[in-house]
């Protein structure tokens, strides 16, 4: 089955399975036994496991692709005072270039998953799961995948382009029941790197309690513009709103690229969001209402327990 | 549960059919839309929806951060004391995060901040240095606050609240007919003396208990709770639900801790505070 493959279209390998199980009529899911009654319960059925996966090959820190470079003006002498810019991907610095690669990668992931769900004859994926990481061989390229359980909905209205969500069958049957389509899987990302100046320096040193006042809008530029990025996406297909799942920050110094001569250090941020987008639909009947209920075995009042505010990561 | 029928029509009349084509039509009907008119809320599904329920719109997620170098304070070997300039810092640092992230959700017009976390990053910023971030999911209410405070949600500074409480608390709350007004928190970073060489020999092996211990524990305890209840009073609530008292030894070794105090202020909403009386529920799965 491994003829050669021009990157259109699925993969041979899978458009054979996908014709087998369609041909077949026998369904696969990664569905637990809640998650499954919990989908037939509000209307949908599984119709099989669908998995989407590209792998990119991703140069990222290093002189060479030159995605990090902090674009400090202040360089020519050692020690100017001139405050330092947060270089963002959003605003068209070197890193833009590596988000946009990073975004062409998921896309084709997500959009096998979507080709493998529609040629099911799906209306959309719940629990998809998206990954990336190192391919084993060489670790320089990345593999994005995206796993999913294609459904189908009741009745003999079909959705135009399959609905991808995060939620598992549980969370996609509370939503639906309340009056909630899922729409889309989104993922923000934005990378902003900062030189550390003059002035960060000598916060860093100080023995007296200071905020860190360039790290702090290097963050809260970085975030912003991950979240900026990801409602940018909301536009592709509209709904009402996104509900996230995870988002991370990550940060760290890399040695300044602008210049090699002297230990000159930049931080680099790189924040994430992942979420998928709603739309409200009226139900042509009422939503049934929360009702009260108090757990009498112990286990699960212990996990129903509050989250903690003060959680340390 | 609904027998399902996938070459079914609409017009069964079962309960769940006719919701999949619902739903379906309107993705049918999607636009590509304006992207500004769209929310963004990390509550997980279940909050989100009984956010919704209790009679609120999510309109944004708002966040705030301050990335703190903490200054140098060194406790004496042998002496109780706090160490006020690191509990300067922790409040500082957090206040600044917090109304960093009241004022983006002011910009949003929003009534209040619903599942607010509050936490110390240490991450890869050297010693010292640790990040304070408060991540909430800023939120309007469909209808004016009943009672006295002139139908504004706000509190009385005027700025948004914030509640630390989870979809399922915040629900129950404002069921009971209590609104939350804001996070409030007292902290104290204590060094607790050692041990004089003296004492310790002494109590070579006897099981006694070492008061100056007990009583350093009392002092930082006491002290990060009366901080709060402060805040309380300022805010004029009528108390304080959820509270938690932590103790986090960050980087400063043993003998340095931070007591951390906090929840949520309330007020309330009318006279009485009755909820329906819930169902008792006993799971047949494990």
């Amino acid at each position: 089955m491994s003829g050669d493959w021009a990157g259109d279209g699925l993969p041979p390998a899978a458009a054979a399975r996908i014709a087998e199980v369609r041909g077949s009529g026998t369904w696969s899911s990664a569905l637990s036994t809640g998650e499954f009654a919990a989908l037939r319960a509000v209307g949908f059925e599984p119709v099989g496991q669908v998995m989407g996966s590209a792998v990119y090959h991703v140069g990222r820190s290093g002189r060479y692709w030159g995605y990090h470079d902090c674009l400090y003006g202040g360089m020519q002498y050692a020690f100017s005072s001139e405050p330092a810019p947060v270089a963002l991907s959003g605003r068209g610095a070197p890193s833009a270039g590596l988000i946009e690669v990073l975004d062409r990668a998921r896309r084709s992931a997500l959009d096998r998953m979507t080709a493998e769900c529609s040629a099911l004859g799906g209306d959309g994926v719940v629990a998809a799961q998206l990954t990336v990481a190192p391919f084993v061989a060489q670790p320089n390229c990345l593999e994005f995948k995206v796993i999913g359980t294609a459904v189908r909905a009741a009745g003999t209205v079909r959705a135009p382009e399959p609905f991808t969500c995060h939620l598992d069958g549980q969370g996609f049957a509370k939503l639906v029941t309340a009056g909630w389509v899922p729409v889309e899987l989104l993922y923000g990302m934005s990378v902003g790197v900062r030189h550390d100046d003059y002035r960060t320096r000598a916060q860093m040193r100080s023995w007296s309690n200071t905020e860190v006042s360039g790290w702090s809008e290097l963050v809260q530029a970085v975030r912003s513009d991950a979240r900026a990025h990801l409602r940018a996406q909301t536009g592709r297909r509209g709904g009402d709103g996104v509900i996230l799942s995870a988002g991370g920050l990550r940060i760290w110094g890399e040695s300044c690229m602008r210049r090699s001569s002297d230990d000159q250090k930049d931080h680099v941020a790189e924040a994430t969001l992942l979420g998928t987008t709603v739309a409200r639909f009226t139900a042509r009947e009422e939503p049934p209402r929360t009702l009260t209920v108090m757990p009498l075995d112990p286990e699960r009042r212990r996990r129903t327990m509050r989250r903690t505010a003060t959680d340390m990561r | 549960m609904t027998v399902f029928n996938p070459a079914d029509g609409t017009s069964d009349g079962m309960s769940a059919q006719g919701v999949p084509a619902d739903a379906m039509r309107r993705l049918a009907e999607l636009q590509p839309g304006k992207p500004g008119s769209i929310f963004t809320s990390d509550l997980s599904v279940n909050e989100f929806l009984l956010v919704r329920e209790a009679g609120f719109r999510p309109i944004g997620l708002v966040l705030g951060s301050s990335i703190y170098h903490v200054g140098i304070q060194l406790g004496r070997w042998g002496k109780n004391q706090e160490l006020t300039t690191l509990s300067q810092a922790m409040y500082h640092a957090r206040e600044l995060a917090m109304t960093r992230m009241e004022a983006e959700a002011a910009q949003l017009g929003a009534d209040g901040i619903v599942g607010v976390r509050l936490s110390v990053e240490a991450r890869d910023f050297g010693s010292d240095i640790a990040e304070f971030i408060a991540i909430g999911t800023a939120v309007k209410a469909d209808h004016p606050a009943p009672g006295s405070n002139g139908g504004s949600w706000r509190n009385l500074k005027g700025q948004p609240f914030t509640s630390d409480l989870n979809g399922q608390d915040f629900w129950t709350l404002i069921r009971a007919g209590y609104a939350p007004l804001g996070m409030v928190m007292g902290t104290c970073v204590y060094h607790i003396a050692h041990q004089r060489m003296g004492q310790m020999f002494s109590n070579i092996g006897k099981n006694v208990e070492i008061e100056q211990f007990t009583q350093a524990l009392y002092d930082a305890r006491e002290l990060a709770m009366a901080r709060m209840q402060h805040e309380a009073e300022e805010l004029r609530a009528e108390g304080i639900v959820g509270v938690q008292l932590n103790a986090h030894n960050h980087r400063w070794g043993g003998h340095t801790t931070e007591f951390f105090a906090i929840g949520t202020a309330v007020r309330p909403l009318r006279e009485d505070h009755v909820i329906e009386r819930p169902t008792m529920v006993l799971s047949l799965d494990g």
